[in-house]
């Protein structure tokens, strides 16, 4: 009798454990295809292509040797990815130049075998490169920023189902330094947007959520050789977390103003650019987004000038003057209120020793 | 000199089953009801301006978050600060009132007494004299909290209601009075949060000849133990006044010489 017991209970647990993980997995979000006129043919060839590459580049951590880096990982975070907004797409979307056997890339030399593009990553041009003008971009962008090759096609792929933001980045103040003064700070689409992980931006890890955007930024804007290099002066980290829109920002407000409501996003300006959301032209209509009403004026009162000697003098005279009188106002109610309570208890005791406790 | 170990706390006392001893009316009804207004006006502000004025706190946060968001805060901010703009009002229509009613009181006005009741003071907290000095209705301390109130209030309201509504101001001012109301706004903020939860607690609460509380604040009264320690130059004017009057049976809530005696 106790045996069978002592076997139900182990049928049990092993059943437990074998169910529970199946149990488990089978409450994993399933990427199901909405009906939302995509082809979805297309869509699950793609998804099993995508899986294809998930099972070694998001299982274990497959890494190549390269010029700046000997041990360089491909990994990539399955999870994040397919709850990203290109999961749909595939790897080949962007990847366009992997074949899917023999993990050769396009504009490449044909390889011998297929460990040689990752271990041997000898780059030669894209085909056709030098023919379009955004393959020149392109071009231009690889010998900048030492892209190989994959990224840049990976770039190509953004610009061809985004050519709006694109035509708007190439001449916005980023895309111009990166295409024209070939200035290797200057960010392309996925120093902002990430790279596999592009979340929708109403979710709270996406880089480019209202929550996120200041520190993605602030990457590059608060760094001290980039604005050197660039030529900003302004703090506006600090000055940004010190106004009420950094504050509520930090507090979590649904209605805050990030950098992005003000600047821009793809079209961004120098503020003496007319073309800028942050010109004197524009400033009232910016502002106005949210402040109805708002005039040039109202603009003044919401720059990233700092607190300071040099900057605004007037304000920076007023804070330390109200810093003073606190700290001496609050200096003097703490002795006061110390002397005070010393000379109570020892007039009491005073009165207790000499026994005279009569009103 | 009454000894300070006996000092009639009503609170304590009464629990000890004292009786119910003689009282004095220091606080009417319109004193207590604008007092309780601003306390609970004050405190609530304090309490909901905290956030944005320390929002890398993980308490700001969190009570944020609590209530249902920063805008809720600044919602109930805004109410309560209406609430301190009524009061305020208030109070300053009850004086003129007063004055106009002919009963105008100097209590409150500052006197050369003050200074030198400020000094014995002093020179007690030195210890270089036995006893606090005799005060009279408002002593020196209680003037400074109340013009101390008077100003931070009027500050706070007006640099509150610019940066409630900077875009009206800026087609008048100047958009540096923006950005000044704001800085004026927070280290005022501070200053009179510290002054009250600091000085006017220590004097109202913890000083250990009032400890927990005196009643005076809900009631109104002082008792005649409460008048011989913290007012005996208003207590012997009033008992001079009564003796003049001939001596007849005194009203035991008769007043002072306050605004409304």
């Amino acid at each position: 009798m106790k045996v069978t017991m002592h076997r139900c209970l182990t049928i049990c647990l092993l059943a437990g454990w074998l169910l529970g993980p199946a149990l488990a997995a089978a409450q994993q979000p399933a990427v199901e295809p909405a009906d939302d006129g995509w082809d979805h043919e297309r869509f699950t060839r793609q998804l099993t292509g995508t899986e294809t590459c998930l099972a070694c580049h998001g299982s274990y951590n497959p890494v190549v040797r390269r010029p700046d880096n000997p041990r360089h990982s491909l990994w990539v975070n399955s999870q994040l990815f397919l709850q990203s907004v290109h999961a749909r797409l595939g790897c080949d979307a962007c990847h366009t130049n992997i074949d899917s056997h023999g993990h050769r890339l396009a504009g490449m030399a044909p390889v011998r075998d297929r460990c040689a593009p990752c271990h041997a990553p000898e780059v030669e041009p894209l085909d056709g490169a030098g023919e379009s003008p955004r393959e020149q971009d392109l071009a231009r962008m690889v010998e900048l920023a030492g892209l190989d090759m994959t990224l840049t096609v990976a770039l190509n792929a953004c610009l061809e189902c985004h050519p709006e933001e694109y035509e708007q980045y190439k001449t916005s103040v980023h895309g111009v330094s990166v295409l024209e003064h070939k200035d290797t700070d200057a960010p392309f689409c996925m120093d902002c947007h990430g790279i596999h992980y592009i979340l929708p931006a109403d979710d709270k890890r996406s880089q480019t959520n209202p929550g996120n955007v200041p520190d993605t930024c602030l990457t590059c804007h608060d760094q001290a050789d980039v604005k050197a290099r660039a030529g900003l002066t302004r703090e506006v980290g600090a000055t940004f977390e010190e106004s009420f829109h950094g504050r509520r920002a930090m507090l979590g407000g649904i209605s805050v103003a990030v950098c992005s409501n003000c600047h821009g996003t793809h079209a961004i300006y120098a503020a003496d650019d007319p073309r800028s959301m942050v010109n004197q032209r524009s400033l009232a209509k910016t502002c106005g987004q949210c402040h109805e009403g708002a005039q040039l004026n109202f603009a003044a009162a919401f720059s990233h000038k700092s607190v300071s000697r040099t900057e605004q003098l007037g304000l920076y005279i007023l804070k330390q003057i109200y810093q003073w009188v606190i700290f001496l106002l609050i200096a003097q109610f703490v002795l006061f209120a110390a002397l005070d309570i010393l000379q109570v208890y020892r007039r009491r005791r005073q009165q207790r020793k000499g026994g005279s406790v009569h009103v | 000199m009454s000894d300070l170990a006996s000092v009639d706390r009503p609170v304590v006392n009464r629990r000890r089953g004292a009786r119910r001893p003689r009282s004095y009316e220091r606080f009417n009804i319109h004193h207590r009801i604008q007092h309780f207004i601003m306390a609970l006006g004050f405190t609530m502000l304090v309490i909901t301006g905290w956030p944005l004025r320390f929002p890398e706190l993980r308490v700001s946060q969190l009570g944020c978050s609590l209530v249902g968001g920063v805008e809720v805060v600044g919602i109930i901010h805004r109410v309560f600060g209406v609430s301190l703009i009524v009061v305020s009002v208030y109070h300053v229509i009850y004086l003129l009132v007063m004055f106009l009613r002919g009963h105008r009181s100097v209590a409150m006005l500052p006197s050369w007494t003050d200074a030198r009741e400020a000094w014995g003071d002093v020179m007690f907290w030195l210890g270089r004299r036995p006893s606090r000095p005799r005060f009279s209705r408002y002593n020196w301390i209680e003037k400074v909290e109340y013009y101390a109130v008077v100003w931070g209030t009027a500050v706070m309201i007006i640099s509150g209601i610019v940066i409630w509504a900077p875009t009206y101001f800026t087609e008048y001012v100047p958009a540096w009075v923006v950005s000044a109301s704001v800085i004026v706004h927070g280290y005022e903020a501070l200053l009179a949060g510290l002054a009250i939860f600091l000085w006017h607690f220590y004097w109202v609460h913890l000083h250990p000849d009032v400890y927990p509380m005196s009643m005076v604040w809900l009631t109104g009264k002082l008792t005649e133990g409460e008048m011989e320690h913290h007012h005996p130059r208003e207590l012997e004017m009033i008992r001079a006044r009564r003796t003049g009057a001939g001596g007849g049976n005194p009203s035991p809530d008769e007043g002072g010489e306050g605004e409304e005696a």
